[in-house]
């Protein structure tokens, strides 16, 4: 057992005995901290999500963070993640937030991406109800990134009957993880691209944020900016590159529901469309069955054929075990149809002639929070 | 006679089906310079969310929570409208994107009461037989 997977289960087992976040001097600082550990296998081939795959297709995949939120004054927040991944250990993301009211608060640094359900929360696996996010959106899909670099302002309002209103801006630049493997379909293609990332610069972003006092999310998110390809058929050359889509969140007592849809168009390349409906529901307060389903499409300007590369389906079962509210056991069945993420079992030559296939995804795992 | 035993019965019987006032098996309490006399439902649980963040007279809210699970079940399910666990999850979102942290925690009903007595814009809930003394109990109306 490698170092960094002992220590989160170490933690793991520790999670129960702890309980709670360390919060000190009244709320003037407080620690949290998220981990997971999971066991992956797939029938055959490689997954976005597997960059340790060995040739029989399993892997092991852990992490922790640690999050400090300091408040020296009733006006500045400093926020700071520290990750420990098996790639790197790092400042994930920090920033200064300073509050004029609660309409407008300004930030500065190094701030998590407000896109979408999931893009702040994306390493909280407590915060919903699969281990995975879906890959469509939240995979090396180009479409969302762990954080921003910039400046940005923030704010909410709430109705006295419980209709809330919120809002993200920001400008700035981000790193977008991105898996093209549809470039070898194109006629200056060099050898297949292999999981990258690109900075998107001059980016101009928000996000708009509607509650009902039922406790329904609706959202908006969108942003731009200049893409700059690093590597394959496109390398070196700039593209405006636009995304934007819609949201829909909710949190009960028994149901959990979360659905989007994003467009991204990458100007002169190409566009991309993807989508998902997630549903939970706990049978018990402990026991929780989970069910998703996802797709994504990609069309190149420079490529009018069909092909799996282009396409991602996805279907998957989920049931989970809540030892506690910040500690859940895991597991879900993946079926994928299409080779937009994962990778075929083998490779025609002529990629052209890539067949549609299927991938089986079975993930068994511990999420945790404190 | 039989007519008057038969109304006395069925009046008892009433009575007895009738709910008294539900104890919520908590109570609210602010500092006692706080002029609130009584709070709805819904601004308790905007309060207690940070989703409200200001009283009418200007002073930031500052929240207060018992650690006890039994009181936070009950105070959440009868306020917020949903469980302790949803709450959590509720928080997770706002804590791990850097926006808010949850209330002030306290071990017990003394220290509760002594962060409410200390803090102008405190609010904070204790268990009903919790001494209230140097704070304010508000009622909570539906």
């Amino acid at each position: 057992m490698r170092t960094w997977t002992a220590a989160v289960a170490a933690a793991v087992l520790g999670v129960p005995a702890a309980g709670s976040a360390v919060e000190l001097a009244d709320g003037l600082l407080n620690v949290n901290g998220s981990g997971e550990w999971a066991y992956l296998r797939t029938d055959h081939g490689t997954y976005p999500t597997s960059p340790v795959a060995d040739d029989d297709g399993e892997w092991e995949t852990a992490m922790f963070d640690l999050l400090l939120t300091a408040r020296p004054s009733d006006r500045l927040t400093v926020v700071a993640q520290l990750g420990f991944h098996p790639e790197d250990v790092g400042l994930e993301w920090g920033f200064a937030e300073w509050r004029f009211d609660d309409l407008f608060r300004a930030r500065a640094g190094k701030m998590k991406q407000p896109f979408g359900n999931y893009a702040e929360i994306q390493f909280i696996g407590t915060a919903r109800p699969l281990y995975t996010l879906p890959t469509s959106i939240y995979g090396p899909a180009g479409l969302g990134a762990t954080a921003v670099s910039g400046v940005g302002l923030t704010g909410d309002w709430t109705s006295r009957s419980g209709w809330g209103l919120a809002y993200d801006a920001y400008v700035g630049g981000v790193e977008l993880p991105i898996l093209e493997p549809y470039e070898v379909l194109l006629p200056a293609a060099g050898v297949a691209e292999e999981l990258h990332v690109e900075h998107l610069e001059n980016m101009v972003g928000g996000r708009l944020s509607l509650t009902t006092p039922g406790g329904i999310v609706l959202r908006l998110s969108g942003y731009g900016g200049t893409l700059t390809a690093q590597e394959g058929a496109e390398a070196g050359e700039d593209h405006v590159l636009v995304t934007s889509g819609l949201s829909l969140f909710y949190r009960g007592d028994k149901l959990w529901l979360s659905a989007e849809a994003f467009h991204a168009g990458e100007y002169g390349v190409e566009q991309q469309l993807a989508a998902y409906a997630e549903a939970a529901w706990f049978f018990t307060p402990k026991l929780q069955l989970a069910g998703r389903w996802e797709a994504s499409r990609v069309t190149l300007d420079d490529f009018d054929g069909s092909s799996p590369l282009l396409r991602h389906d996805e279907v998957v079962l989920g049931v989970n075990y809540w030892l506690a509210p910040e500690l859940v056991v895991k597991a879900s069945v993946h079926g994928v149809r299409g080779h937009r993420f994962a990778a075929p079992a083998t490779t025609p030559a002529d990629p052209t002639t890539l067949s549609d296939g299927d991938t089986l995804l079975l993930v068994g795992g511990v999420q945790f929070t404190f | 006679m039989r007519t008057a035993l038969i109304v006395v019965a069925v009046a008892a019987a009433l009575l007895r089906a009738a709910p008294a006032a539900a104890d919520p098996g908590f109570r609210v309490v602010v500092n006692a310079a706080n002029p609130a006399t009584s709070l709805s439902r819904t601004q308790v649980s905007q309060l207690f969310l940070k989703r409200d963040k200001r009283w009418a007279s200007g002073d930031a809210v500052q929240p207060v929570q018992p650690a006890d699970a039994a009181l936070r079940e009950r105070f959440s399910t009868r306020v917020h409208g949903k469980g302790a666990a949803a709450v959590r999850a509720y928080w997770n979102q706002l804590i791990f994107s850097g926006r808010e942290v949850p209330p002030v925690e306290k071990k017990g009903d003394d220290e509760i009461v002594a962060y409410v007595r200390a803090n102008p814009g405190a609010i904070g809930y204790v268990s009903p037989g919790a001494v209230t003394a140097g704070v304010k109990v508000v009622t909570v109306e539906e």
